[in-house]
């Protein structure tokens, strides 16, 4: 089973461009911030929007070429979960789970036992004769996860799976689902905002920002090696990006920063791990030789830890210990000095493509 | 606290307010005032007032049901197509709401009478003459009463979220399936609304009927045309007779309020 999906979708003054190619039991996570598409990629994947360029298709047979070919939705063997569930609020659950095999032609005792089977295997074959209304959210995800899989699709979409629940059922989910995409044979691709369902979940990460793909890697490269401004805060890292050359990265702002790797060049990009910042009431003298000087915005308790937001050159977060913030006293508003050392720097190259090799 | 607090009603709102009950509600307890209640029973049951009884349940519920059939695919093309002009055709089926109820019966015996339009062709070729036939009624009332149904299903359809229709596509069903399982189900409540408007409309149809379809106990004499028969002979029985009309009415509305009038559980 491969998917390809090498397509773009207009919509006004929107434009997404896509090109990916989805194996057999491989999970892709697709994450970027609001509106940047992600759920146009599955509604077109799904077949419930049409593309206006390019083509999709699955083992080579074409699913939409944005001219002659439209396969409707019914036809694809795709199961979508909907990000608030869609559960046919006038069908009880083992019906609601049944009306895919009942739609693909099954008799209504073979497909209320496949409806009955696909509950089971989610923990959730009680609640077969209650009413969607009675559900609570966990219970109405599992439900919907379940209808979508009865069907035995060769492609499972998941939008926001787990956005609408609270964090205790959010992670029980997580773990229950984890397990379940384990099991499933075809593709799937999940759409997410939370970088925790995208490393425990995905295989691959597909980050989209503004209708385009900028990184398609692994979650430990992703979080390792981010490449935009949005996946570092996603994982709360601190990302300068700029021209590397002589052991340093000089940003497009002029701002420049000390790097350990004297042979990196051409464009280029530095993490910081916010544990690695420190912070100064007075320029710190010392070995540290980036030192920046910066105003705190916000100071958020982290645990053991606190947290602080600033804006300098560009925006950094730093980890402090709490003894360290109560000596400090960080307030919003205060000017602060800040130093790294190089060797807490990690530098790569950022390449033109989409995928970047480690160079630490 | 305020959202508990009584709010006292002003006297300009107060007057004409209690005003306006008293003027709906004074002829209805005229009519139990004015009733002939020892003869009531007698003249509900005498064969006039069966046989109007019996053609207004026929033929309410058979424009009802010709108005389900056509009325609730009219409203799905006002409501989801993206065909042009919707906007004239939603217009358009308001027509005979605003117009005269004896308007629309001179309008139908233009278009269904033995020399009208499509009436002519129809009895030329088949024969079949509706003006001055229970048929005739029949479409009298469902040409009154359709625009209640299409306006309350048009509403289900439009405040219907196309999603549980795009679930049921990607769960394979087919457009008919879709309709038949998810889209109809969902909006069973305005449907029945819509229904019992146009059921009630059609029993009281009036001008449309008598114009089109004449007066002819039996055949096309319903409830509505035997009372105003009735009012120039002997007022007691039409009012014992209106008095049945309202009763049924009642007994409609209780007997369905349970059953399609409550909206469905929010999901």
């Amino acid at each position: 089973m491969t998917v390809v999906a090498d397509f773009a979708l207009k919509r006004g003054e929107f434009t997404l461009q896509i090109d990916l190619t989805l194996r057999a039991g491989e999970v892709t996570a697709i994450v970027g911030p609001n509106a940047a598409g992600k759920t146009s990629v599955l509604r077109a994947l799904a077949g419930l929007e049409h593309i206006n360029a390019g083509v999709i298709s699955m083992d080579g047979v074409v699913m939409d070429d944005a001219h002659r070919v439209f396969m409707p939705a019914r036809d694809r063997g795709i199961g979508l979960v909907f990000q608030d569930y869609v559960l046919f609020p006038h069908l009880s659950v083992l019906e609601n789970v049944a009306f895919g095999p009942r739609s693909h032609g099954v008799s209504k005792v073979k497909a209320r036992a496949t409806a009955m089977h696909a509950l089971q295997q989610l923990h959730i074959s009680a609640l077969a004769a209650r009413r969607p209304g009675s559900l609570s959210g966990g219970q109405a995800q599992r439900v919907a996860l379940a209808r979508a899989l009865a069907t035995a699709p060769r492609l499972l979409l998941l939008d926001e799976p787990l956005a609408a629940l609270d964090v205790q059922t959010k992670n029980e989910l997580r773990a229950s689902m984890v397990a379940r995409l384990r099991e499933f044979t075809g593709c799937s691709v999940i759409v997410t905002h939370d970088p925790v369902d995208a490393m425990l979940l995905a295989d691959r990460v597909l980050v989209i920002e503004a209708g385009h793909v900028v990184q398609d890697a692994p979650p430990a490269q992703i979080a390792a090696f981010p490449h935009t401004p949005y996946v570092a805060a996603l994982m709360s890292l601190n990302l300068i990006r700029g021209t590397a050359g002589n052991g340093e990265i000089t940003a497009a702002d002029g701002s420049s920063v000390q790097i350990a790797d004297p042979y990196l060049s051409g464009p280029a990009a530095a993490v910081i791990r916010p544990e690695s910042v420190a912070v100064h009431r007075a320029r710190p003298e010392g070995s540290a030789r980036n030192v920046w000087s910066a105003v705190v915005t916000l100071v958020q308790p982290l645990g053991d830890n606190v947290r602080i937001h600033m804006e300098g050159a560009s925006s950094m977060i730093a980890t402090v210990t709490a003894a360290a913030q109560s000596e400090l006293a960080l307030a919003p508003g205060m000017t602060v000095w800040t130093s790294v050392k190089a060797v807490d720097i990690r530098s790569y190259p950022l390449s033109s493509g989409s995928q970047v090799s480690p160079a630490e | 606290m305020s959202s508990t607090r009584t709010t006292r009603a002003p006297w300009f709102l107060l007057v004409p307010g209690l005003l306006a009950l008293a003027f709906l509600i004074a002829p209805l307890l005229a009519l139990l005032w004015r009733a002939p209640w020892g003869s009531v029973l007698d003249i509900m049951r005498s064969p006039v007032a069966l046989d109007a009884l019996r053609l207004s349940m026929i033929t309410a519920t058979a424009a009802t049901i010709l108005a389900t059939v056509l009325g609730v695919p009219l409203a799905w093309l006002i409501a989801k197509s993206q065909l042009p002009g919707t906007g004239i055709v939603r217009a358009l089926v308001l027509v005979p709401l605003l117009i005269p109820p004896v308007v629309s019966g001179v309008a139908l015996l233009a278009a269904f009478g033995r020399r009208g339009a499509l009436g002519g062709f129809l009895y030329d070729t088949f024969g079949v003459q509706l003006p001055f036939t229970t048929a005739g009624v029949v479409l009298a009332e469902a040409f009154v009463a359709m625009p209640f149904l299409v306006i309350a299903v048009e509403g289900g359809f439009r405040s219907l979220n196309s999603q549980f229709e795009e679930a049921a596509d990607t769960l394979g069903a087919s457009r008919w399936t879709i309709f038949r399982r998810i889209t109809l189900p969902l909006i069973a409540p305005a449907l029945g609304a819509g229904m019992v408007l146009c059921w009630a409309r059609a029993l009281g149809e009036f001008g449309a009927t008598i114009t089109f379809a004449g007066n002819f106990p039996g055949v096309t004499q319903t409830m509505p045309l035997a009372v105003y028969e009735a009012l120039e002979s002997d007022p007691s029985v039409a009012i014992a007779l209106s008095l049945l009309l309202i009763l049924i009415c009642v007994i409609v509305l209780v007997m369905l309020r349970g059953r399609f009038l409550r909206p469905l559980a929010a999901t």
